[in-house]
Parts: C-alpha cells; sequence; structure tokens
C-alpha cells in the first residue's frame, strides 16, 4: 500500500532518525520506491549561479549532496535504490507539492529539524505537512 | 482566448493580491532610498516602480517575478545624473529600453553569460559596497540619535524574523522608527528633505532633452550599461522564480519585456530598472506567481503614495539608511569571499581588481571594463602557453606530443620545442591534446616538415580534430609559405 515513499530531509539528526524507519518500512515493502527530498530555502547568489552558467539545478543537487550524504550512503549500503529530488524554496509547501505531483503514498520526516531547540513538541515544517499533505504522513520522533 | 486569459492572469488571484500588496510596502523604501543613491527625487524611483511593476505584469515573459527601480541600476547613473541632470536620465532610460528590445527580438539573452564570471561576481560585491558607501555622508556630523537609529533598525530588521515570519521587516522597522521620531519630536532628517513626494500620477512628457548625435554619445555608454545589467539581474531572477516555482519562462520575452518597461517609465519621468532578486522571491514565497501579483504591487504602491504621501515624507532617514545597510549586506556576495582561495587565482584577481576599481573611481562601467580586459589578457596568456611531451617509440620513432593552443601566439614556441638535429630518422607530431586556429599555426607546422625534410628525415602529423585537419587541409602543408 505504500509504494511510493518520500523521505524529507534536511540534514539533521532528526531527519537521520526518518531516514532509519524509511529504510526499515521499504526493506519490509517488496516493490516499495523510496525518493528523497532536499528542498533549499535560500536561493544561490549570483555568483554561484554565473559560476553553473544558470543551471540552477546542479548547484540544488550539489547543496543536496553535501548535506545528506550520510543518508545517501545509508541507502546505497542497504541496496535499496532511491531517487534524489531537490527544491528552491518553502520547505512545507514543497514537500507536499512534490509529494502531490509524484503521487507520493506516503510521506516521511522528523518531528524536528534544524531550528533552534526550543520546547515545542513540532518543528514548524512537520507541523504544516502534517496538516496540509493529502496522503499519510509518518512524523519520527 | 478568454481561458488563456483567465489562466495567466486569474488563476491565483487571492494570493496574487496579498503577496503583491506585501511586496508593494517592501518597494516603497527601497524606491524612495535608490532615487536618493542616484541623485534624483523620491517620485522618479517611485515612478519608475509603478511604471515598471505594472508594464512588466503585461509584457514580461516571466509571471511572478517582480521588477522595479533598483540599486545596481541607479548606482550605474550616477554620474550621468551628477553631469547632465534629470532630463538625461529619462532619455537614457528610454534608450535602455531600445536596446533591451532589441536583444530580446535577436534573442541574445544566452550570451549574458559570456561576461566573465568573476568580472561579474566583482561588480556584484562592488555594488554591495557602493550601496553601504552612499550611505556614509548620512553620518557625517550625525548625533548619536542617528547612530541609535539605525542600530534599531537594524535590530528589528534582523531581530523580528526569528519571532514571526509574517510581516516584511524592514516594513516593521521602518513604521517604528518613523512613529517613534514621530511621537518623540525628533528633530532628525527624513525623507521629506531629499525632494518632495508628490501626491499625483504621473505624466505623460518627452524627455526634455536636444536630439542629437552629441545628445546620444552622452546617454549610449550609460544606456548600454544600463540594458546589460539589467538584462543580467532579470536573468538571474527568472532562473530562480523559475525554480521556486517549477515552471518554465520565456527569457527573450522578458528581455524584451524589460525594454517596454524601461521606456515606458522613461516617459514617464521614472529612472531605468530590472527585475529585483529579493523582491521576486517575497511575491513567490507569499505565493505570487501570476501577472496579477506584479501588476497588484505597482498599482498598491501608487495608491499608498497617493493616500500616504505626506506620511512617506516623515520617515526619518535613519531608517532608510538602516534599510539600505541590510539591502547592501544582502546584495554582497559572501560565498564569494570563501572561496577566494579555492577558485584559481587568475579569477579571485580578476574579482578583486573589479571591485578595488569600482570603489576607487565609483564608476562602475570603469570597473567592469578593467575586470574584462584583465580576463582577456589572462585569458590570452593562458593561451600562449604551449609544451610538448616526447618519448621514444619502440620503432624508433620520435613521438611529440603537442598540449595547448596553435595560433600566431604560440606558433615562435612551438619551433623552438623541437630538436632537428638531434632527432632520429622518423618523428611523429601528436595533435590530440591541441588545436589549430590560423594560417600563422599552419605555416609554422609547415616550416618545421620542411627542416625535418631538408635533412632527410621524416615527419607525420596525427591526431589532428576535425577542425584542425580541415583548416590545415585548406591552407596545405606542401609548400612552405614565404612568411
Ligand atoms: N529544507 C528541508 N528539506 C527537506 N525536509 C525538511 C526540510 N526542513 C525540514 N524538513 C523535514 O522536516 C522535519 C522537521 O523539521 P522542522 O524544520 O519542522 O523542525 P525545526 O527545524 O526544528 O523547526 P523550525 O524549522 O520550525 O525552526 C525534519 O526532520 C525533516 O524531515
Ligand atoms: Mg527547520
Amino acid at each position: 500500500m505504500f509504494q511510493r515513499i518520500l523521505l524529507a530531509t534536511d540534514g539533521s539528526e532528526h531527519a537521520e532518525r526518518a531516514a532509519d524507519a524509511a529504510l526499515g518500512l521499504a526493506r519490509e515493502l517488496s516493490d516499495a520506491h523510496v525518493t528523497l527530498l532536499h528542498v533549499s530555502s535560500q536561493a544561490p547568489s549570483r555568483g554561484q549561479l554565473l559560476q553553473a552558467n544558470l543551471d540552477i539545478k546542479s548547484l540544488l543537487e550539489a547543496e543536496a549532496h553535501a548535506t545528506i550524504a550520510s543518508i545517501e550512503s545509508k541507502f546505497t549500503e542497504a541496496g535499496l535504490p532511491y531517487r534524489l529530488e531537490v527544491a528552491l524554496g518553502d520547505p512545507a509547501q514543497k514537500i507536499v507539492e512534490i509529494a502531490a505531483a509524484r503521487g507520493i503514498d506516503l510521506i516521511v520526516i522528523g518531528s524536528r529539524g534544524l531550528g533552534p531547540v526550543s520546547a515545542v513538541l513540532l518543528g514548524s515544517v512537520s507541523h504544516r505537512v502534517a496538516h496540509d499533505a493529502g496522503c499519510p504522513v509518518m512524523i519520527v520522533k | 482566448m478568454f481561458q488563456r486569459l483567465k489562466n495567466t492572469w486569474f488563476a491565483n488571484v487571492r494570493l496574487d493580491v496579498l503577496a503583491g500588496m506585501t511586496v508593494a510596502l517592501a518597494l516603497i523604501p527601497e524606491a524612495i532610498a535608490f532615487s536618493i543613491i542616484a541623485g534624483v527625487d523620491p517620485m522618479v524611483g517611485l515612478y519608475a516602480s509603478f511604471c515598471i511593476a505594472c508594464t512588466i505584469a503585461f509584457v514580461g515573459g516571466r509571471p511572478g517575478m517582480i521588477s522595479a527601480a533598483t540599486g545596481a541600476m541607479a548606482l550605474l547613473m550616477v554620474t550621468l545624473v551628477a553631469n547632465h541632470g534629470l532630463e538625461y536620465l529619462l532619455a537614457a532610460t528610454v534608450l535602455t529600453g531600445l536596446i533591451q528590445i532589441g536583444c530580446g527580438v535577436l534573442k541574445l539573452g544566452r550570451f549574458i553569460s559570456f561576461v566573465p564570471h568573476s568580472v561579474m561576481l566583482g561588480f556584484v560585491n562592488a555594488l554591495a559596497i557602493l550601496i553601504f558607501m552612499a550611505q556614509l555622508p548620512y553620518f557625517v556630523g550625525a548625533g548619536w540619535l542617528m547612530y541609535g537609529l539605525v542600530a534599531a533598525t537594524l535590530a528589528i530588521i534582523y531581530g523580528l524574523p526569528r519571532i514571526t515570519k509574517a510581516v516584511p521587516s524592514a516594513l516593521v522597522a521602518i513604521i517604528a522608527i518613523t512613529a517613534l521620531s514621530l511621537f518623540m519630536g525628533f528633530n532628525l532628517q527624513t525623507v521629506g528633505d531629499m525632494g518632495p513626494i508628490t501626491r499625483a500620477f504621473p505624466l505623460f512628457a518627452l524627455p526634455n532633452i536636444e536630439i542629437s548625435l552629441a545628445t546620444l554619445m552622452i546617454i549610449l555608454p550609460y544606456s548600454l550599461t544600463l540594458a546589460l545589467v539589467g538584462m543580467l539581474e532579470s536573468l538571474l531572477t527568472a532562473t530562480i522564480v523559475d525554480e521556486m516555482t517549477d515552471t518554465k519562462s520565456n527569457k527573450n520575452t522578458e528581455l524584451r519585456g524589460q525594454g517596454i518597461a524601461n521606456i515606458v517609465s522613461g516617459f514617464f519621468g521614472g529612472m531605468a530598472g530590472c527585475a529585483m532578486i529579493g523582491q521576486s522571491v517575497i511575491n513567490v514565497k507569499s505565493g505570487g506567481t501570476g501577472r496579477l501579483s506584479a501588476l497588484v504591487a505597482g498599482s498598491f504602491l501608487m495608491f499608498l503614495i497617493l493616500v500616504l504621501g505626506d506620511i512617506v515624507t516623515k520617515i526619518p532617514m535613519a531608517a532608510l539608511v538602516g534599510v539600505m545597510i541590510m539591502v547592501s549586506i544582502g546584495t554582497f556576495d559572501w560565498q564569494s569571499l570563501k572561496d577566494l582561495r579555492r577558485v584559481p587565482f587568475a579569477d579571485s584577481l580578476v574579482m578583486v581588481a573589479t571591485v578595488a576599481v569600482v570603489v576607487y573611481t565609483h564608476d562602475l562601467a570603469k570597473g567592469v571594463g578593467v575586470g574584462v580586459v584583465l580576463s582577456a589578457v589572462i585569458f590570452g596568456w593562458k593561451m600562449a602557453k604551449i609544451s610538448m611531451i616526447d618519448e621514444l617509440l619502440a620503432s624508433g620513432t620520435k613521438r611529440y606530443a603537442v598540449h595547448g593552443q596553435m595560433f600566431f601566439a604560440t606558433t615562435t614556441d612551438f619551433a623552438e620545442l623541437f630538436d632537428v638535429a638531434q632527432d632520429p630518422e622518423s618523428v611523429e607530431i601528436d595533435f590530440s591534446a591541441s588545436h589549430v586556429w590560423d594560417h600563422s599555426a599552419v605555416a609554422a607546422i609547415a616550416r618545421l616538415m620542411g627542416k625535418y625534410q631538408q635533412v632527410g628525415k621524416k615527419v607525420s602529423i596525427v591526431g589532428l580534430n576535425l577542425e584542425s585537419q580541415q583548416i590545415v587541409d585548406r591552407i596545405g602543408l606542401g609548400a612552405p609559405s614565404g612568411h
């Protein structure tokens, strides 16, 4: 039933735990396929854009590889194929949009991320994704 | 037709209107500050922002992108305004638009990336430094109150987003500081001291200049740089908005649209402008993705000026200086400082030289000129290096592998790298890591072969790529040419 799993990660420890959960889930389900998603909220600088010859995707991909390298290698070691998606904009909004566009069956995210530690239980991204997503959302503590 | 109109304009009405209004609020202080930087009345920037934002809504190629008066463009006009006055600026603005339309129609957009990256980086950083330096005169002879209010403005601008991102922090800072200064009755320099705020729509007028070749020669250099910078900023911004909205845009339509918008601006008393990265990001993040958002941004700005013009004149310069310091910090490419040691030395040199020339001469065009020339020289110097790796093959043949470009500047070095007298009977020259560009190169190869043949040694040429082979065939290696 959860064929297409979207794992949203910002490179935080929480997201790392979410990755472990997604990994376990994908192993159990024989035909599951995982998409890793990293959203950059800061547009690349003019210099970076020019250097990349206006190929903004390649810059976002480079940023994604740099922040979520450990999760990528986890999947590679486990022999699970995955797809990497990148986006630019508001993380929650993009996660929801991409999940809808790709026909995702389950979104896996961490309960908190890189934001300043506080008493709040849920980060703003996980909160809004849980609220706005059109599919089940698994929030990993 | 009707359906298409609906899709491009009214697919997203509620969010477009809200985002457009947010952007309008942020545009007002910037338009005023950029006018002051350019040395013209605040109305010139406000009218420009109104005209450009509204025109682009109709003729632009990138819905959701916001264009208006910008700091980059304002700084390019400073000397024109200082030496020749406002009317020449309006004429230059119209000419800028014509050039941009030409570039859009001829589809020249993609050639923008031919300007060396390090020059562009230097340009951007110099821009940030100049915006910052333009704020310094306000501190001369100013009391602690000025420093205090600027610091308070910056504190709100950078502090507020930690608490809430719902309202634009620069706007809150301006309102708070203005309210404070009105309430306390501070006697401070205000926007009103910089020139009048006219609570009226802009009027159509032809720039009041003599139409002559002399006039053209005065404004053309400014218009060319304005057109170039405007197009670059607009392409960069369009790329970012494309990615944020996951849609494609027509870059050449956008260039043409920028041109039309500048022409309209010039005829309605506004200065040249271009796309704004910061405002466009705000717009898209607030949900504005349609053409309507730019139209609302422009018209709401005009509405606010018509209604609140008097309050605007009361904004203390301290608040505006704070906002401009934020703009300069946001414009500076901090990444490039981190990269200084990582990128090739020559690139860093070009970047730093561009910045240095701009900051020294206060002329962005001069800096870009120096940067481009320096890049060209460095490029030529790199190109003019040629080297050889030779090895003795088992068959007794000596093989020379040429590394580098073969053209007029490298032919002398090329000839000196061979040892005709000592070489064995058979020699092979491998050009697979080289490229033969011109007549001088072919002639040099022919001369060298002639020398080997004179002493009865056999020379063969291998590894020419297709283009090199073609030029060699056309000119021929047979008889060494005269020179
Ligand atoms: N930029 C992002 N790209 C992809 N996934 C993200 C991104 N930001 C957050 N997430 C996902 O959302 C989870 C929760 O992060 P969130 O940002 O909500 O918490 P936070 O950073 O602690 O709080 P806040 O951002 O509100 O300060 C993360 O563990 C991650 O799975
Ligand atoms: Mg976060």
